[in-house]
């Protein structure tokens, strides 16, 4: 049926019209002027609108958390307790918590741990999972079986036991954390890309390179994962504060940053028990996860229309 | 078409699983609907957790306690004092210097099916309770009673040799290996409940199967069960063939298994629970005051185990904490006001000894504690004089300590205190180590930490159940310490049977406890609660459960 | 078709093994057992607890003992609730969970479908804007955070339901719209920019040149082939939710199968940990098993040879 479709299309005398006088002269200038890939990625991302607000709204956060902490004038450990509780005022923008600590230069430095594994998590998926999705996918029959099987596997541990285990070897500290990130998170990934891979392989488009010998390594990276980015890039965003919290937890166990250091994860999961007697403890740390994840669904809904194939000009 | 089959293949898909559960479910509303008919008098508690079991024999926490306090009667039962009174034994007899007691029982006493409760059911469940193959968690509560330990480490195989035996249905002598001078408080405890032996030679796996069939959890106590869903409630109802019903005033009581504390409070403002434990810090403010909030008391200690056994800290220098000066510049360098006051808020006290208050002391009308006085003090000035006395002026050249806490919001909000003051008050850096659970009672044991956060609950009202964790051989004593004063003190006292003498050698043991202070005390609990006001008359007893007995509803 | 069945059930019997290897070791590998307390029981009381546990065995021997167990269909008792077996313990807790999470995942596949369509079709629309950011704020407020805030409003406030506790339909209400909330946006999500992915395909654009509406579009053609991502989240989502959430379940005080993932490793309850994995592993392979079938039904193009 999309064959006829096509012809009719073909058929349709509005959809032609002659070329323009100015692009008659001289057949040498047909070609456009030279644009590489990326360049042409971020040639059409810069025009989205929202996808930029995403990316300043991203480096803003970033200089929140780098830049932040060195100019604030409380540590983030410093205990008060002639202000414990203080809603935010002048001196305290986002109040005190129950030791009278500044919740601002917490959330300052919450930020970086909780960027830092908010990247670490998009990096394993879009690495790890796409790449064993892309392939287990691609590969099909037994190939496929096996590497599925795996990740189910994999899925029913329970990862608790592992994060003890983990946690007893290797005790404390960021690098853990992200051991155990990797582990397991690119797991969901992987059976996203696997069965958009599927239904893509099947594709007209993907036959014709096929039979014009692309290899299997082009196949996947420049025709099938491309067009899979869709799912990929909303699991990746949307992802990214499960992440977070995922790290608050962790370190809840005792995996990962000690206190009195916190991330925003952890700040938010503390907060909770004040939701009602100190609201900002809760709502300003779950109000920049937000902000994070929001700008990380900006920036990547802006890559997925700018590396989109399909829309490409 | 094909749209149709994949809508069809989706709807069959859901439908079946649909239909597998839903069944199930319903049935359980209609139970539910059918029981809140009357205006029964009703109270509801929230338990806080699931009861691991309900066998008085394998029971050990306070949650099954709670319960089986409700079914069962022993010999004696604790008033609200912590006290033992007569109830299944209306008299008793103490001979041989306190090493043999003969109990005389009420001859009024039924089981839940009519039968009536006699010595030999005693003598029965005791001696189930030692038997290996039971495999008893509290059997050690029976070690007092002669060959109790032998038999049930196998030593001995004839269970007629322990120490415990019915002369006839109504009097129940009992041998002792030592005097206890507790020993009646302890019979008021479930693994020396009486167990119906007429039921359970029936049904060998007693209890398994109550939650199915409630009216197999034969008892003698002021209530029944009259129903069990785990992980959700668990219900009591009046027992008409208790001996001492007309005190009984309650219908039925609910327990609730809500673990979450947060819940716990939200569910009693909305009226669907009338009294909760636990209520979470960050809401304590805002309840004080009003007329639901009390402050029960309860019999326990927060304090920091000080690793004292190891040469070497754990980041591998020379343990400085092994110089008694610089365990008590630590102690005393801490603000234990801010603790309880700023942080706790549920009227803690702050501690400078390790047995709390809430123990007589030997003059009746003496608390123990009172007697005993403060051990030390909180004095900066003083502290950093003792930490220069040590070698480390300023903390100069004071190695990084760990200290090691269990997972939970309560633990760390302490630690970050203690952190923040010991670097203050004293230059000392400390890094804090959180662990899950059993992790953290692995570490403790192995002594792979510094400084570590540790809680006691009393199991018996008495300053024994604090002090004898610290005796060399104790399996509570994680510290490495070990004074052989300290050893001979506990040991005396646990063998004199002349209460003065016995109360003094405590007093002589916690000084030399203070005084080396392997331990750095922190607090004294308490056991902040909501009650409705409506719920009058309960017993809140201060080793941490309440009895509903008498409790009563007025609206 | 049923070849292919058949051989994803062989290899399904494999992963549960390995699932029940890998799980045992691991969990008697970690730190602690079920008996250790703070206040630890004496050496020989101990001993008798692992005689009558088979504790006290070379761990290859319990390993053997289990795996014959759990052939005969037996998981063995609990160590936490030692008048209960692991069979008990699943066989009452699932039907909750599984009824709790039907509606979950109901409420969220129609929620969610329903509005990531609408927002693909107005693509930079209000709708689309709406509906991504109450996306990314529901995904930012787990679960249990939105539960006591709703605990808060609809029981403490209006008094409208039940704060928790099990029993009726009012009391299935917050717990399944707690549960239903971040699943809701993400297949939202999913199902937007898969849309939009179909949607630019020819075949739908030529449908629509062709002068077909906009919904008929959206359901013949678009819907159809926007799915598969949706399905290939929404199977192991299905697995996951009907065995249980341990936050919602305890937040809810629900008796659910949620509560013993979690609490049996805390408590080194091993038998529970492994009977439960076991049945979270299996029903999961079976989804996702029915997921493979659900892409063949979707897309005949797609086969397994």
């Amino acid at each position: 049926m999309s064959m006829d479709i096509r012809v009719e299309e073909l058929k349709d005398k509005s959809l032609w019209e002659p070329i323009p006088e100015s692009e008659k002269m001289g057949a040498e200038a047909l070609t456009a002027p030279q644009v590489t890939f990326w360049g042409d990625v971020w040639r059409r991302f810069r025009k989205n609108r929202l996808a930029v607000i995403g990316l300043v709204l991203l480096v803003i956060i970033l200089l929140f958390a780098l830049v932040g902490p060195l100019v604030s004038p409380y540590p983030y450990d410093k205990q008060d307790y002639n202000a414990i509780l203080e809603p935010p005022n002048f001196a305290h923008p986002f109040g005190t918590d129950y030791v009278g600590r500044d919740l601002f230069t917490r959330v300052m430095y919450g930020a970086r741990i909780s960027l830092a594994v908010g990247f670490l998590a998009a990096m394993v998926q879009l690495v790890i999972g796409v790449l064993y999705g892309g392939i287990s996918g691609f590969m099909g029959g037994k190939v496929d079986e096996i590497m599925m099987r795996i990740v189910d596997i994999m899925y029913a541990i329970p990862i608790l036991l592992i994060v003890i285990l983990l946690m007893v070897v290797l005790g404390p500290g960021l690098v853990n954390i992200f051991l155990a990130l990797g582990f397991f998170y690119w797991l969901g990934m992987a059976r996203i890309v696997r069965s958009q891979i599927l239904t893509l392989k099947e594709e007209e488009f993907v036959l014709a390179a096929r039979v014009l010998g692309a290899s299997t390594k082009r196949l996947l990276l420049r025709h099938l994962i491309p067009n899979a980015m869709g799912p990929v890039i909303v699991t990746v965003t949307l992802n990214i504060p499960n992440a977070i919290f995922t790290e608050a937890f962790l370190s809840y166990i005792g995996l990962g940053v000690s206190a009195p250091m916190a991330s925003l994860g952890s700040l938010a999961s503390d907060g909770v028990e004040y939701i009602r007697t100190a609201p900002w403890l809760m709502l300003f740390p779950a109000l920049t996860i937000a902000l994070i994840a929001l700008a990380f669904n900006f920036v990547g809904d802006g890559l997925r229309d700018s590396l989109d194939p399909r829309l490409r000009r | 078409m094909k749209k149709f089959r994949v809508f069809l293949t989706l709807l069959l898909v859901f439908g079946l699983i649909f239909g597998m559960f839903v069944g199930c479910g319903e049935q359980k509303q209609e139970q539910s609907q059918g029981q809140e008919q009357k205006a029964e008098m009703v109270l509801r508690y929230n338990l806080g957790t699931e009861p691991e079991t309900l066998d008085p024999a394998k029971a050990t926490g306070v949650p099954e306690m709670t319960v089986m306090l409700h079914t069962f009667d022993g010999l004696t039962r604790l008033d609200r004092d912590g006290k033992p009174q007569p109830a299944v034994a209306e008299s008793w007899e103490v001979k041989d210097n306190g090493k043999t007691y003969i109990f005389h029982l009420r001859k009024d006493v039924k089981w839940s099916d009519g039968q009536p409760v006699t010595a030999h059911d005693f003598e029965f469940a005791w001696k189930r309770a030692l038997s290996p193959e039971i495999a008893s968690e509290y059997a050690y509560q029976l070690y007092y009673i002669k060959n109790g330990e032998k038999y049930n480490t196998g030593e001995i195989t004839d269970p007629n040799e322990v120490g415990v035996k019915a002369l006839d249905d109504y009097t129940l002598q009992v041998e002792l290996e030592q005097p206890a001078p507790y020993f009646l408080s302890l019979v008021a405890f479930p693994t020396l409940y009486p167990l119906p032996e007429h039921v359970l030679k029936a049904h060998p796996e007693w209890p398994k199967g109550i939650d199915k069939d409630p009216s197999l959890y034969v008892t003698n106590g002021p209530f029944v069960l009259a129903e069990w869903s785990h992980h959700d409630k668990l219900v009591l109802k009046k027992n008409p063939n208790y001996f001492d019903k007309d005190k009984v005033k309650l219908d039925k009581l609910v327990f609730y298994m809500v673990e979450d504390a947060n819940t716990a409070v939200q569910m009693f403002e909305n009226g669907e629970v009338d009294m909760i434990d636990n209520i979470p810090t960050a809401q304590i403010d805002q309840w004080k005051g009003k007329p639901e909030f009390h402050i029960d008391p309860i019999l326990g200690t927060y304090y920091i185990l000080v690793n004292v056994g190891s040469d070497k800290t754990m980041g591998g220098e020379k343990n400085p904490l092994q110089d008694v000066r610089v365990r008590k510049a630590i102690a005393m360098a801490i603000n234990r006001s801010v603790i309880t006051d700023k942080i706790l808020k549920a009227g803690q006290q702050p501690a400078y000894a390790f047995v709390p208050p809430g123990i007589p002391d030997a003059e009746p009308g003496t608390d123990f504690r009172q007697v005993g006085g403060n051990y030390f003090s909180e004095d900066v000035q003083k502290a950093k004089e003792l930490l220069a006395e040590a070698g480390y002026p300023d903390g100069k050249g004071f190695p990084k300590l760990i200290y090691l806490y269990n997972t939970s919001e309560g633990h760390k909000k302490i630690g970050e205190a203690i952190q923040s003051m010991l670097k203050e008050n004293l230059g000392i850096e400390m890094e804090l180590q959180n662990q899950e659970w059993k992790v953290y009672l692995q570490s403790r044991n192995e002594g792979q930490f510094d400084l570590a956060r540790a809680g006691w609950l009393g199991d018996y009202v008495d300053p024994m159940t604090f002090l004898d964790m610290f005796v060399s051989t104790s399996g509570n004593n994680d510290t490495g310490w070990s004074n052989p004063q300290y050893d001979e003190l506990i040991e005396k006292a646990k063998y004199e049977t002349d209460n003065a003498k016995r109360v003094q050698y405590m007093h002589e043991a916690e000084k030399i406890l203070m005084e080396d202070m392997p331990i750095i005390p922190l607090y004294f609990y308490t056991n902040p609660r909501l009650v409705k006001t409506y719920v009058k008359n309960y017993a809140a007893i201060s080793l941490g459960w309440v009895d509903f007995k008498e409790a009563y509803i007025q609206k | 078709m049923g070849r292919f069945i058949v051989r994803r059930l062989a290899l399904m019997v494999i992963a549960l093994w390995v699932v029940v290897t890998v799980t045992f070791f691991l969990a008697h590998m970690i730190p602690g057992g079920p008996f250790d307390r703070e206040k630890p029981v004496p050496e020989a009381i101990k001993k008798n607890l692992e005689e009558k546990y088979h504790l006290n065995e070379p761990m290859w021997k319990q390993y053997i003992l289990y795996l014959n167990d759990i052939i005969h269909g037996d998981l063995g008792p609990s160590f936490k609730y030692p008048d209960r077996t692991v069979n008990d313990i699943i066989k009452e807790s699932f039907p909750v969970s599984a009824q709790l999470g039907f509606w979950a995942v109901l409420i969220a596949t129609f929620v969610g479908i329903s509005l990531g369509s609408i927002s693909a079709l107005h693509q930079g629309g209000l709708i689309d804007s709406f509906s991504m950011f109450f996306a990314i704020l529901f995904i930012s407020l787990p679960s249990f955070v939105i539960a006591p805030i709703f605990q808060y409003i609809f029981g403490v406030k209006l008094h409208w339901l039940p704060v928790a506790n099990w029993g009726s339909w009012e009391h299935m209400i917050l717990p399944a719209l707690s549960l239903a909330l971040g699943p809701t946006a993400v297949i939202a999500r999913l199902t937007r920019a898969s849309m939009l992915e179909v949607l630019s395909n020819d075949y739908v654009k030529a449908a629509k040149a062709r002068g077909l509406s906009g919904l008929r579009v959206l359901i013949v053609y678009a819907l159809k082939n926007a799915l598969i991502p949706v399905v290939t989240y929404l199977f192991p989502l299905i697995a996951a939710i009907f065995t249980g959430s341990f936050v919602v379940e305890k937040i809810f005080n629900i008796p659910g199968l949620g509560r013993y993932y979690v609490t049996s490793i805390y408590n080194r309850d091993y038998t529970v940990i492994l009977g439960v994995t076991v049945f979270y592993a299996a029903f999961l392979i079976l989804m996702n098993l029915l997921a493979d079938i659900t892409y063949a039904l979707l897309d005949p193009r797609i086969r397994y040879e």
